[in-house]
């Protein structure tokens, strides 16, 4: 069995969805940061992919990849940062009992 | 091969403000440990590159119209196409770079006050501000998703801006979990536009698109939607629009301006330009769409506003309200008559002033009375009459009532509709102006009829947000009293498209 695009295509799909689902339901806010990568990731693979079988010769789905990776490097950066804050006002990362706005 | 670097003058030269109010976080520092004048500083030097930028950006403007050659239709593109600069761009730049200015303005003593490191607040402004201008001009996917990457990354920061503050921290890692989301969407989005077209470029795309007809691909169908649920977070249009509230009223009232104003222009940007790739068929179905969700946003935005106590959180639905109006304007541009999408620049021009106004007058009250609650304002106007007028002008004008611009703005939203063919749309947006009549008018009166209970004392107002609020109010009464050079020139911004 060779593997298509199809085969990449659907992993990228289920990387994704794991990833939206891990971030609409994660209670701790560092899963739900690993959870915005793991989408990203699913993204990358589905350009790259795309790239390879569809535009073969060019590397724009690459190039693009590479801009991902770089921009979500800077996002986890500072969602660190932003993390790390809370944990000093809040004494805790739980998404849940972050919520003093709610009403 | 075109390397361009002239287009990108305003960005490099605000990028360079960026720089210089870092750095000047440390030059400016005086040994006494009496801050306020580096900040004071630090605030000017940022004025100062803002206005440079916006002086180049109206210059490009003067010069295409003096150049016969160009007969006021320019269109320069730059980097293999992924960045152009066009009528349309420069209207959208200078309204952001303006925006961005009265925002320093109206934040110049709050940011005095209550932030210590005044230098980043500046400089990441400077750089969201050219996250904006980045959106009004991509033209291409990659630079397209880097300059809503550029405004978002640096506002999460702005939120969380007060280090100490729990609700600004909450609203920083709010705003960062949604807008992650939405662009992981709109990236996905973005992978099955180009695995079905294999092209990056918008003019390429809208070629490659042009054979998908009705009964549409389900892929493509998936990524209009993902894009579109991607860029709509930006512009906080429903169902998008649930972190507007939690994280207006956290984050510090200049960067609540900021997101209310300058971000929600840039999302406009992004979103007609990302409207133009859609072939005619897919449009009509698209119109549809618009048509729904704009009715829910604007609807959502005036009936939640109404049971509101805190001002920041009226103004966060109020700014969802006015995403829904402004959503209208989409309709004669999927129709194909772009140029009706001057209505939308015109408004948005309206929609600066006001909001301005608004929040210099909330900055200016919330200082002395130490809330934003709007029960904290009561009799406020027997103190200060003149930010009390500033504000209660601004508030009729978010109203759409004369004599103000935003009744001018709106008018010319809802002929747009009618003339596109959608009267009831008009109808429900009229509808929805008179709801919001009723908590706009709630806050003038209590500013104007409660008395106060407590000796509340007022200081006089700093001459920056002075300033920003003679500039808005006579702002809103020239858009309503001379407003067709203004229509004049949002047309002329349109013939690009």
């Amino acid at each position: 069995m060779s593997i298509t695009l199809y085969h990449y295509l659907i992993l990228a799909a289920i990387l994704f969805c794991i990833g939206i689902y891990g971030i609409l339901t994660s209670k701790h806010a560092v899963r739900v940061l690993m959870s915005i990568e793991i989408a990203f990731a699913g993204v990358s693979i589905n350009l790259v992919a795309f790239s390879n079988y569809i535009t073969p010769g060019t590397l724009a789905g690459q190039i693009f990849t590479l801009f991902i990776m770089t921009v979500s490097a800077a996002e986890a950066g500072v969602a660190l940062a932003i993390i790390f804050n809370i944990y000093k006002n809040f004494r805790t990362v739980d998404i849940d009992k972050i919520d003093l706005m709610k009403r | 091969m075109n390397l361009n670097f002239g287009v990108f003058t305003p960005e490099i030269i605000l990028l360079l403000t960026a720089c210089i109010v870092v750095f000047g976080e440390w030059a400016f520092k005086s040994v006494d440990g009496n801050n306020n004048k580096k900040n004071r500083n630090i605030g000017f030097v940022t004025l100062l590159g803002l206005t440079i930028t916006l002086a180049i950006l109206i210059s490009f403007k003067v010069v295409s119209y003096g150049l016969p050659t160009y007969l006021g239709n320019l269109k320069e593109s730059t980097f293999w196409g992924s960045f152009v600069l066009d009528d349309l761009s420069i209207y959208f730049k200078i309204i952001i770079v303006f925006s961005a200015i009265m925002t320093v303005l109206i934040s110049f003593r709050y940011v005095n006050e209550k932030i210590i490191h005044v230098g980043e607040f500046y400089a990441l402004l400077c750089l969201a501000t050219i996250g904006g201008m980045f959106m009004s001009s991509a033209a291409e996917m990659i630079t397209f998703y880097l300059g809503i990457e550029l405004i978002s990354i640096t506002s999460y920061v702005l939120c969380a801006f007060n280090k100490d503050n729990q609700k600004s921290s909450e609203s920083g890692l709010k705003y960062l979990v949604v807008g992650s989301l939405s662009s992981a969407l709109l990236l996905y989005g973005f992978s099955l536009l180009f695995g079905l077209t294999g092209k990056l470029n918008f003019e390429d795309l809208a070629l490659a698109l042009e054979k998908f007809t009705t009964p549409l691909n389900t892929i493509y169908v998936i990524a209009i939607m993902m894009t579109l649920a991607g860029i709509s977070y930006k512009i906080a249009a429903v169902p998008f629009h649930m972190w507007a509230p939690d994280v207006y009223e956290g984050a510090p009232t200049p960067v609540t301006a900021f997101l209310a104003i300058t971000s929600k222009i840039a999302g406009f940007a992004a979103f007609i330009r990302f409207l133009e790739i859609f072939n005619l068929d897919v449009s009509s179905k698209l119109i549809i769409l618009i048509a729904i969700l704009s009715v829910v946003t604007m609807t959502i935005g005036n009936v939640l506003a109404i049971v509101q106590t805190n001002l920041k959180r009226l103004f966060a639905y109020s700014s969802i309200a006015h995403a829904g109006y402004l959503m209208i304007g989409f309709i004669p541009l999927l129709q194909g008559k772009v140029q009706e999408v001057s209505t939308i620049l015109f408004y948005l021009t309206a929609y600066i002033f006001m909001n301005i106004g608004a929040f210099a007058s909330i900055i200016y009250f919330s200082k002395y009375t130490g809330s934003t609650d709007i029960d904290s304002f009561s009799g406020v106007a027997k103190k200060a009459p003149f930010f009390a007028f500033v504000f209660s002008a601004c508030l009729v004008s978010l109203a759409g009532l004369p004599p103000f611009g935003g009744f001018t703005g709106k008018f010319y939203l809802f002929v747009s509709a009618v003339n596109s063919g959608y009267t009831w749309l008009a109808f429900v947006g009229a509808l929805n102006s008179v709801i919001s009549l009723y908590f706009y008018v709630r806050i003038i009166k209590v500013m104007y009829f409660k008395d106060n209970k407590e000796d509340l004392v007022l200081g006089l107002p700093n001459a920056a947000s002075l300033t920003a609020a003679i500039i808005s109010l006579v702002g809103i009464l020239i858009l309503f009293l001379v407003p067709s050079p203004f229509i004049q020139m949002a047309i002329e911004a349109t013939t690009s498209l």
